[in-house]
């Protein structure tokens, strides 16, 4: 019985019409249950960082709590301020809220679970990852704020700012991985922990013996430098300049109300898991278990079953990232403007130049032993 | 090298306030969680004002002199008394007190030379300003002497009869009676989730 | 950090565009509203429109007899309500001649300073969820929290106690609030260690006010700032080693002074003024007598025809209350001098040409209380 209904999922997942459009309905479904319930881990995290419990009341744990939100933001009038362009007013949040969700079609969640399987899937990350600067320009402009236009200028910038080391330190991973193909790259990481990205580039055991220089032999730091480069993308504090609540009210959403602004909150979060799944996969291994290569094939022979588990590690990664950007928000203030500038143009950039011309130096020498 | 060494201790400050927060992150909540816990008052908390018991004679101390209002800055009290036929002095009939004009800073109950009012512990007063703000102070004083099952106070009753009210053999509790305050029980208070 | 060369208002190639901060805004710490003028990102000019928290308590003291005033003393500045109250009763006392027992001048001196405590408290986790750090705040409430539940269990209010009577305090403490006391000070050392792991060290944090909003100790003359303001500016003038009032000559406790000028500087300041009182309150706890706690005050109080003046050092700088009296129950002016007051008008000259969120930081590290300077 059991056995039959695992065929039945097996034809569904590998059948084309059926595979995608199962796919594409999870993927939604995931983007939009995290976005929500993220909301749920940041202010019960918050609370816990604060000494004092956080949402309870609603529910139990306060789980009922983002619903809540989400029904009390349903309920409100949605109204364009006058004067500012309606089109692209509404246009904004409709943009911000569409490229995380394409961008999870490209992340293999486990082995053979992956909506599809791309062979330039990291650079369709990066492409449609971008767009969300866009949409928030749009919003700031087109709700004549003055408070608005500060803010969707400032969040230009810094984008800007931190997307060149982002690419820098991707550059450097693809050029030790010499693959576009995310199933690729997890692939490559199998075998214990030690052969993760992060750690794979000091000394590389995957070919046996005694190994070798991995390449990035400054592997951790390009670790630290992606991880804060995602925290600029995704406008998180420490580098919230785009809603710096004490200055600027609420930046670019400052005229956004009900749904609208409910839409830029969701897609923050989505954004977040997007970024977080991207660490995880690039430098942390993926769905790979990190217990050893006999584990690693025990899981295989399961089959669906295998791929789950997989899954399952591939989120624990995720959601410890996730949390560590929670962590993060909570601890530190908010950056000085050209501080964040400072840091990305004269420290981040020097030292992902300084990775990538010593990777490219220690791939093309000899390799010791 | 400025820079270098400069971002280095930068990052471990990093670090470091990382990890305090982290140990906060796993410490208890601080919080009280009300209404399902709530404090104990303190003994000299300052709510609105009320009329003391006195247990020998069964009524109120005030004989509506109009002290503490000629004290109060916010002129909220108004007071008025008669002369009971047989006594020697006035008590007070009516004791108004808005608390809306009340800013709680004694000078009422230092003022009083007769000890006629203390401050009460009644901290929950939420609710709609008709409701409470004009409060009348003899009435609550009613209210309590009934609660715990005294004879009613009756400022118009001659001498008399008042003489003739059961007297407080039994020690009022005036802690149970003067306070509003939900007994605090942390058995009943679901654990901070 | 080189900052471009301001252009003049009323250029006609100037690209200014004017912007309101506040009443309504979770940075002013009250209802201040500050008209910006700004080319993009740098304030051209700013003008800080103070009133909308005006509530008259110059006039209330025409209308009030001195005691009657009391009430109004806590609400002007209500986070240093005790320190504003000690200066008002001072002032009464110093005219009228009245004796005020030792132990109640030891009283007033642990409340005092531990009130300094909580006001520095929220002044500094304002500052820091000004700056995006929202969490520092609750630890400092938590601490604070210590500090209000001892003095709420011998005055009966957290916030704006009416504690202080002329000749005395209204009510006498048990021993309980000294041993609290006593048991505090190790306890707020601990934190205040954990605090300088937590932000003064904290790399973002120090970029954040470092070299930020220089206020020159001319600056300071010029508008008559006072406080931790003027003592960040490298002038060492506290109300409490300068002008000695009470018994604070008895204690043995430093002023600290920094000469940087810059935000930095006025923290430090903060953070050591805690220090400095929790010395204060240990030698206190140690030394209080025993003996009455109220001194004896006539039933109708009148001052004499005259001037009399008293200051402070309140949380925020130097608070000095000026009662004219013409002989009867009312006074006939009681001029507060306020230290907020003159903080804030530095604040137009200091912040010319600096980004907005280096303003706003400037105006945090001015720790400044709205209802102090409409009052």
């Amino acid at each position: 019985m059991i056995a039959r209904i695992l065929e039945l999922i097996t034809f569904l997942l590998t059948n084309e019409p059926y595979r995608s459009v199962i796919y594409l309905l999870c993927i939604i479904g995931f983007a939009l249950a995290n976005a929500a319930y993220l909301v749920w881990v940041e202010r019960k995290g918050a609370g816990r960082f604060q000494r004092r419990p956080g949402p309870t009341e609603s529910g139990w744990a306060g789980l009922l709590q983002p619903p809540a939100d989400g029904i009390k933001l349903l309920a409100k009038q949605l109204m364009a301020p006058p004067g500012g362009d309606k089109i692209l007013y509404w246009a904004a949040p409709l943009m911000v809220l569409a490229p995380p969700l394409v961008c999870l079609l490209a992340i293999p969640f486990g082995n053979n679970i992956l909506a599809r399987d791309l062979n330039i899937g990291l650079l369709m990350v990066f492409s449609f990852g971008s767009i969300n600067v866009m949409a928030l320009m749009l919003g700031g402009w087109a709700s004549r704020n003055k408070y608005a236009i500060i803010s969707a200028a400032r969040v230009v910038s810094q984008n800007v700012a931190y997307e060149i080391p982002m690419l820098l330190v991707v550059i450097t991973m693809i050029m030790v991985t010499g693959t576009l193909n995310l199933q690729e790259i997890i692939v490559q990481q199998g075998g214990g922990f030690w052969n993760w990205n992060i750690l794979r580039g000091i000394w590389d055991f995957s070919s046996g013996g005694w190994g070798h220089i991995g390449g990035n032999i400054l592997a951790p730091i390009t670790f630290i430098i992606f991880y804060i480069c995602m925290l600029a993308e995704t406008n998180r504090a420490p580098f919230d300049m785009a809603e710096a609540e004490s200055e600027l009210v609420a930046g670019a959403f400052t005229e956004y109300g009900g749904m609208g602004f409910g839409v830029f909150f969701m897609a923050e979060y989505a954004n977040i898991v997007v970024g977080c799944a991207l660490a995880t996969l690039l430098f942390l291994g993926g769905w790979q278990s990190g217990l050893g290569s006999g584990f690693g094939t025990l899981l295989t022979s399961w089959g669906i079953i295998g791929s789950l588990v997989g899954v399952g590690f591939f989120f624990a990664k995720m959601y410890f990232l996730i949390f560590s950007v929670v962590w993060v928000r909570w601890t530190f203030p908010r950056t000085q403007f050209y501080g964040l500038l400072n840091l990305s143009w004269k420290i981040l950039i020097p030292l992902s130049l300084l990775t990538l011309l010593l990777t490219s130096v220690t791939l093309k020498l000899p390799r010791l032993f | 090298m400025n820079l270098v060494t400069e971002t280095f201790s930068g990052f471990l400050s990093l670090l470091t306030g990382l990890q305090i927060t982290i140990k906060q992150f796993f410490s208890p909540t601080i919080t009280t969680h009300y209404p399902h816990q709530t404090l104990t008052i303190a003994k000299k908390f300052r709510g609105h004002i009320e009329l003391k018991w006195n247990e020998e004679t069964g009524k109120p101390n005030c004989t509506a002199c109009n002290i503490c209002a000629k004290a109060c800055p916010s002129d909220c009290i108004v007071l008025d008394g008669i002369k009971p036929a047989g006594e020697k002095g006035k008590t007070v009939t009516t004791y108004h007190l808005n608390y809306t004009l009340c800013s709680l800073c004694s000078l009422c109950v230092e003022a009083c030379p007769f000890d006629a009012i203390q401050h009460s512990n009644r901290y929950n007063l939420a609710s709609v300003p008709n409701q409470w703000a004009d409060m009348d102070l003899v009435q609550r004083y009613k209210d309590q002497v009934t609660r715990v099952g005294k004879n009613p106070y009756d400022p118009y009753a001659p001498a008399a009869v008042s003489a003739a009210a059961p007297t407080a053999a039994v020690g009022l509790d005036l802690t149970s009676s003067r306070s509003d305050v939900p007994p605090a029980s942390p058995a009943a208070a679901p654990t901070a989730q | 950090m080189n900052i471009p060369k301001l252009i003049p208002v009323g250029d006609p190639a100037a690209e200014t565009f004017t912007i309101n901060l506040g009443p309504q805004h979770p940075a002013t710490h009250g209802v201040l509203r500050v008209k910006l003028e700004m080319d993009g990102e740098f304030i051209v000019n700013a003008q800080p429109v103070p009133g909308y928290i005006h509530r008259m308590h110059e006039k209330m003291g025409e209308n009030r007899t001195y005691a009657q005033y009391l009430p109004n003393t806590s609400r002007i500045d209500y986070l240093s309500a005790m320190t504003y109250t000690h200066a008002f009763v001072g002032a009464v006392e110093k005219a009228a001649k009245i004796e005020v027992p030792l132990r109640a001048e030891y009283i007033r001196v642990i409340t005092s300073e531990l009130n300094r405590i909580s006001s520095h408290l929220v002044g500094w986790g304002a500052w820091i969820m000004d700056l995006g750090g929202f969490t520092p705040i609750l630890y400092a409430f938590d601490d604070r929290e210590k500090i209000l539940d001892l003095l709420e269990a011998i005055t009966g209010s957290r916030l704006t106690y009416c504690y202080y009577r002329f000749g005395g305090v209204c009510d006498d403490v048990d021993q309980d609030f000294i041993d609290g006391s006593k048991a505090f000070v190790p306890y707020m050392r601990g934190r205040m260690k954990m605090y300088k792991k937590l932000v003064t060290g904290n790399i973002i944090f120090r970029k954040r006010v470092e070299g930020i909003g220089p206020i020159s100790a001319e600056m300071c003359r010029k508008y008559g700032a006072c406080g931790p303001v003027l003592r960040g500016s490298g002038v060492n003038y506290d109300v409490r080693k300068a002008e000695p009032y009470s018994i604070y000559n008895q204690f043995d406790f430093d002023i600290p002074v920094y000469n940087e000028c810059d935000s930095l500087a006025r923290y430090l300041v903060r953070m050591d003024e805690i220090e400095q009182s929790l010395r204060i309150i240990e030698q206190a706890c140690a030394k209080i007598p025993e003996g009455p706690f109220q001194g004896k005050v006539p039933r109708v109080l009148k001052l004499p025809v005259g001037d009399t003046c008293f200051a402070t050092e309140c949380g925020r700088g130097r608070l000095l209350v000026r009662i004219t009296s013409d002989g009867k129950e009312e006074a006939y002016r009681i001029r507060l001098r306020t230290p907020c007051f003159t903080n804030l008008s530095l604040f137009e000259e200091a912040s010319q040409g600096m980004m907005l969120a280096d303003a706003i930081s400037l105006m945090a590290s001015l720790d400044l209380v709205i209802p102090d300077i409409d009052r």
